[in-house]
């Protein structure tokens, strides 16, 4: 369970994003049984930086252009995000990350 | 598949208008269809630099412009001569029609939305 003082919405996204702290991150992810590598915090980084730059949290499609656009095109494809991420990479990895959840996502 | 129109004519932060037709845009493209924006009026101050919205009018909108291209949004027009813009800094990535192309631009679309 994540620590009582941070709040997180009805569907465990963070309500107030300044909480987040990689600590918390690891928390998240051991939640909903993820265990953080390198390669996790990888497209975690690369999360947080396109939200910050764009303040929107990308779907599926934006944030395989953004990975591969970033990080080439061996990782910018579905499954390798799936693999990491599974079920719904842009929502997990969001979670995760601390940022909202992708709003065009279903 | 439709080809869509997204028309922003309102300033950014006085209303959600604005927002909610950026947001329409991202949805449509993240169902792969086809979307193009075009701006006028109060929506042109969309396009200044250096925007600090206050908490209470939401995320600042300006960022997303740079952004679009990853939904592959990568038409996004204004009128050209327009005078806002003799006055004013704007986000490079815009296309200027001429008056003619700009009317004629609404007409190729299955559908226009208007904020």
């Amino acid at each position: 369970m994540t620590d009582n003082a941070v709040v997180l919405d009805e569907e465990g996204y963070l309500l107030n994003l300044q909480d987040w702290t990689p600590e918390l991150a690891s928390q998240l992810a051991k939640d909903v049984d993820v265990e953080l590598t390198d390669a996790h915090w990888e497209i975690i980084h690369l999360l947080r930086d396109f939200y910050n730059e764009f303040e929107v949290s990308p779907a599926m499609r934006p944030l395989v252009k953004a990975v591969s656009k970033k990080l080439g095109a061996e990782k910018g494809r579905s499954i390798y995000l799936m693999t990491l991420f599974p079920g719904s990479p842009p929502k997990l990895a969001a979670k995760i990350a601390g940022l909202p959840k992708p709003a065009n996502c279903l | 598949m439709k080809h869509t129109l997204i028309h922003l004519n309102s300033s950014p932060y006085s209303s959600l208008a604005c927002k909610e037709g950026l947001d329409l845009a991202l949805v449509l493209a993240t169902f792969e269809q086809p979307v193009d924006l075009c701006l006028s009026g109060a929506a042109l101050a969309l396009l200044t630099d250096n925007q600090e919205p206050t908490a209470e009018q939401g995320k600042n909108l300006h960022k997303l412009l740079a952004g679009l291209e990853f939904y592959d949004i990568e038409n996004i027009y204004i009128e050209k001569n327009h005078s806002w813009l003799e006055d004013n800094p704007t986000w490079q990535g815009v296309q200027p029609l001429n008056g003619d192309e700009w009317q004629t631009m609404f007409s190729q679309y299955q559908q226009v939305f208007r904020f």
